[in-house]
């Protein structure tokens, strides 16, 4: 089985990097700084999981969120905010949901994020 | 005809030549006149001549009367007179004895011209011609008057030319003369000289003034009749030795007094042109203010010399004077004392001073320091001054006396010591008086902060007890209220034990102020809804004078008890039925809150009103209110001020520095409490709690308030006691008392640790529980291994989060403990090669925060900190990414100092910290 494709959005490269360092031997990743961009390139790419920031300049996660769930084509693919703007105790009281969608604080310890990935991918 | 007359005797007195005649001169020419004609009158008497003989008698008479006149010191008529008859007495020779008396008409002409001025004289020369040169033609014919003419015009010519070349010369030498005169009168040095016999020859004008005596009036005269006898012997003898050395002697300075002024004078021999010595030539000077100067310089320096004499005597200090290049050093006679020595001691085979006099502990720092001065390589270059310094000095008995150094040097132009005189002063007392002070200082500090302390302790259980009773036991309302009411007074005790505790730190300087926006205006209403009942009992009414917000820099809960105990001291102060208005404005930078009472302070305790435990008629209250008030005030880098008069009554004016922001911050706590609320009703997990404290009532509070089950509970009292618990029964969660007998907290702690990593043990979480919020202290017990810090008396709330954080992370693991700055960075080996660009990039992100923070854009100050607590998180720098979440907290309404001041430090974290690479770094 091909290995898995993620879309990666932060508007911080330092977290790109990271992803990439930690992921990218798993997974196939495409990042991207600019979430404008995120629907053209979800289109493209056709990722089968999208990890995105929710707090950036321009526009945020919500904003990102919305625009994938109004295009019929992408409004499957799962998303996934990683943040950290909320502590994981936050998050845990919000059930792990930010806007309809999963959410996991950037402050977690990575197997957290890398069983919530799976979680979402499916087997 | 009269005119002519005067004009013409005018000019000749006016005239030059004659003037210049002495009378003498005069006189003699008038007998030699005489006495020349006298022998041809004779003749002619002789020769028959009878009427010419008469004629040139008179003439002769004339001459001898008006020399005699002149000779008596009087005139008989102006000089050209004298001549009027000779030249009559020409003309009748003429007549009479025609050819001959044509030769005395050039010698008249000659005589005229030697006598007369030149222009009168030639007015009588053109008479002679004019009666000779006719009696020449009646006599001889033309031919002999032609000849006769021509040699008196020719003898008129060259006695004109002649005088003309006499009276130029004499007046080259009247200007020189007056020049010379000029030159003598214009010096400030006084001249006078005096001849062979002592007569004055010249005197100067500056001489004048010396003396006082005109020079009218000493020319020609001897210094006996200027001056007193005595005196003028003197001057005489004076002259007469320096005239006996001879001319070309070298000058001799004398100095010389003379009615009341001072003088410096020079005697010089003077000699002609032909070498003969012609008299003395005295030069003389006045030194009298130069004098005067010298003596007051010397009398000032001889008393400055008995002042600093007196002050090393009164102040009983010994003197140190050391040669820099001999290294030859001078000890007065009180440094030979200090030393032990009899002051007279013979210090010539004294040992060095700084290798050996000096005490060895002190010696080494002393000589560095000694050893950078004198060589000028301070930190501020070569300076003058050595400041004072303290150290031990050997005595004659081998004991050491504390002294105190201090000097000043003088130094070369490469900035070396060349000299250096030190005052040693023997500070032996006052060093013990100083310890003693400090000595019992400490005393009374430990003692206040001890029994603060103890305080405490018993306190807590008082309140914690209460509480139990009243949530534990079914009680009648009546009772529960009661113990409400014990619980209450408990916790006012305990704020009043945890303010003075406050107010210790401030006294201290360990107080740390953290500054956030507060609305004293609000606070101002919290404060009269506080203490509106006990306003009410006294008739007094509250008024708040201020609507609008007024935001300083301040702690709220200090700006609190500031105000309310402005606020209670006012409804104190003033009389029934009055009112105290409180208001707060911004005037500038500044926030100015003014509490108002229409009592006056009396006027005794005006100066004093600011002093601890200062009172006035009050009952009850220690006079720590306003004390208290100010030294809050001055924590937050602000002031309280006293205005009070009969008239205006009492004004306490707080000036705070005015908040950049404009909203209040939320309440401290109350988001913590929320949360404990939301999770209060969840159920406690099973888990093995031991609670270690030395004091049974502690031990007590914490049973009853640690349901068991679900926990089960174990107790030790002191450390050792808990690590042979652990040992039987390893816990999940120790709570830890602080201070313990036998073995304390922190070494507890660390040797659960060391068992716990020895063995392999599951995590344990540690809670350190003291009654000491000492920011050193807790940062000792985090050091130590404690996960949490709780202080006493520790909320049922914040014991429960622990454990049920305990419980959520499921398997037994701990809540991660507290990160601290210095604590090395664990990081993914995946994300070494990221790192150097990872650091570089986090820097730059920080280098913006300040500019933002300045900028006002606290937007984008609070994105960047939210950037980098999420990547920080991340890449396992875990302190970094707390304190910018912090940050990212605090940036809409924190403090921009405060603010500014925490980037700071993880900028410095950031530089300095150390990066270990471990795989699974991120799940501790």
């Amino acid at each position: 089985m091909s290995p898995r494709k993620i879309l990666v959005v932060d508007d911080d490269p330092a977290v790109l990097d990271f992803l990439g360092a930690k992921l990218g031997a798993r997974f196939k990743l495409v990042a991207t700084r600019a979430p404008a961009g995120v629907v053209e390139l979800a289109r493209r790419e056709k990722p089968d999981l999208i990890l995105c920031d929710v707090d950036m300049p321009e526009m945020d996660g919500g904003d990102v969120s919305k625009a994938l769930f109004d295009d019929e084509e992408l409004r499957d693919i799962p998303v996934l905010f990683l943040t950290g703007a909320a502590s994981p105790q936050a998050l845990e009281r919000l059930s792990g949901q930010l806007g309809g969608r999963p959410a996991l604080s950037k402050r977690e310890p990575l197997e957290k994020l890398l069983a919530k990935i799976e979680l979402l991918l499916g087997p | 005809m009269t005119a002519f007359w005067r004009k013409l005797a005018a000019s000749l007195r006016g005239f030059s030549f004659f003037a210049a005649k002495s009378e003498r001169d005069f006189f003699a020419l008038a007998i030699t006149g005489m006495a020349f004609i006298l022998p041809f009158t004779i003749n002619n008497f002789v020769q028959g001549r009878h009427l010419i003989g008469v004629v040139t008698t008179g003439l002769v008479v004339w001459f001898l009367a008006n020399g005699i006149a002149v000779y008596r010191g009087r005139r008989l008529m102006p000089p050209a007179f004298v001549f009027l008859p000779a030249l009559a007495v020409l003309g009748f020779a003429l007549w009479a004895r025609g050819e001959v008396a044509i030769f005395w008409a050039y010698p008249a002409i000659l005589l005229f011209h030697f006598i007369l001025a030149q222009r009168v004289a030639n007015f009588f020369n053109a008479a002679v011609v004019l009666m000779a040169v006719p009696a020449a033609y009646a006599s001889f014919g033309q031919d002999i008057a032609l000849r006769v003419a021509a040699t008196l015009i020719l003898t008129i010519v060259f006695a004109n030319v002649f005088s003309y070349l006499i009276e130029r010369q004499r007046r080259k030498e009247a200007e020189q003369a007056k020049f010379a005169a000029d030159v003598f009168d214009s010096l400030p040095i006084g001249l006078a000289m005096r001849d062979l016999e002592g007569r004055y020859l010249f005197v100067n004008r500056a001489w004048e003034s010396f003396t006082g005596a005109r020079r009218a009036d000493v020319i020609g005269r001897t210094v006996h009749d200027r001056a007193p006898k005595a005196e003028a012997d003197a001057v005489v003898a004076e002259d007469r030795a320096v005239l006996a050395r001879g001319p070309g002697a070298a000058p001799e300075l004398q100095d010389f007094a003379f009615r009341g002024k001072r003088f410096m004078l020079t005697r010089t021999v003077m000699t002609n042109a032909q070498g003969a010595t012609t008299g003395v030539l005295v030069a003389s000077v006045d030194t009298t203010e130069r004098h005067a100067m010298e003596q007051a310089l010397a009398e000032q320096a001889r008393f400055e010399e008995r002042r600093l004499d007196l002050v090393v005597r009164a102040a009983r200090v010994g003197i140190v004077d050391w040669d820099g290049r001999t290294h030859a050093t001078y000890y007065s006679p009180r440094l030979r004392e200090l030393r032990g020595y009899p002051p007279d001691a013979d210090t010539s085979d004294w040992p060095d001073y700084f290798k050996v006099m000096i005490h060895p502990d002190d010696r080494q720092r002393v000589i560095a320091r000694f050893r950078n001065y004198i060589l000028g390589k301070e930190r501020y270059g070569p300076q003058e001054y050595y400041a004072q310094e303290e150290y031990r000095l050997s005595r004659a008995d081998g004991s050491y006396v504390w002294v105190q150094a201090m000097g000043i040097c003088v130094r070369d132009e490469s900035g070396f010591a060349t000299r250096f005189i030190a005052v040693i002063t023997d500070v032996t007392e006052r060093r013990a008086q100083e310890e003693a002070l400090r000595e019992s200082v400490r005393l009374r500090e430990d003692v206040e902060r001890m029994s603060r302390h103890d305080l405490k302790t018993p306190l807590n259980s008082v309140i914690a007890m209460t509480r139990l009773l009243r949530e534990n036991v079914r009680l009648p309302a009546d009772d529960a209220e009661l113990l409400g009411t014990i619980e209450r007074a408990g916790y006012r005790i305990l704020n009043m034990v945890n303010l003075s505790l406050d107010l210790f730190r401030m006294e201290s300087g360990t107080y740390q102020f953290h500054p956030h926006a507060v609305d004293l205006v609000e606070v101002a209403r919290k404060v009269a809804a506080d203490l509106e009942s006990q306003a009410a009992s006294k008739g007094v009414d509250i008024r708040i004078g201020t609507e609008i917000p007024a935001m300083a820099r301040a702690d709220e809960l200090l700006c609190y008890s500031m105000l309310a105990n402005l606020v209670k001291n006012a409804i104190e102060a003033a009389p029934e039925g009055s009112a105290v208005s409180v208001s707060a404005n911004r005037q500038e930078d500044w926030v100015v809150a003014k509490v108002h009472n229409p009592g006056a302070v009396p006027e005794a305790m005006r100066a004093r009103f600011f002093q601890k435990y200062a009172t006035a008629g009050k009952s009850a209250g220690l006079g720590l209110g306003t004390y208290s008030a100010r030294l809050m005030a001055r924590v937050q880098e602000g002031e309280i001020t006293l205005q009070t008069s009969e008239a205006a009554g009492t004004s306490l004016v707080v000036r705070l520095k005015a908040a950049e922001g404009t909203e209040a911050r939320a309440a401290p706590g109350d988001a913590a409490k929320d949360g404990a609320a939301e999770r209060s009703g969840e159920a406690l997990p099973a888990l093995r709690v031991l609670v270690v404290d030395d004091d049974e009532f502690n031990r007590l509070v914490l049973r009853r308030s640690l349901p068991a089950p679900p926990l089960v509970l174990s107790m030790a009292v002191n450390g050792r006691a808990a690590l042979q618990a652990a040992e039987r029964e390893w816990p999940d969660v120790v709570l830890l008392d602080l201070e313990m007998p036998v073995m304390d907290g922190y070494q507890a702690a660390r040797a659960l640790r060391e068992l716990e990593r020895r063995e392999s043990r599951k995590r344990l979480t540690i809670v350190a529980i003291s009654s000491n919020d000492e920011a050193a202290i807790i940062e000792r017990a985090l050091a130590a291994g404690c996960d949490h810090y709780l202080v006493k008396p520790a909320p049922r709330e914040a014991l429960w989060d622990i454990l049920l954080a305990r419980k959520r992370d499921g398997t037994g693991i701990a809540a991660e403990p507290p990160s601290r700055a210095g604590d090395a960075v664990v990081a993914d080996p995946d994300l070494e090669q990221a790192m150097p660009a990872f650091i570089e990039s986090r820097r730059r992100l920080l280098e913006k925060m300040p500019a933002a923070l300045k900028g006002k854009d606290r937007a984008a100050f609070k994105r960047l900190a939210h950037q980098l607590a999420g990547s920080f998180a991340l890449y396992g720098f875990r302190w970094a990414a707390e304190r910018c979440h912090e940050i990212e907290a605090a940036a809409p309404k924190g403090d921009a100092a405060d603010l500014a001041a925490r980037v700071a430090a993880v900028r410095e974290h950031l530089d300095g910290v150390t990066i270990r690479y471990a795989a699974g770094a991120e799940n501790p």
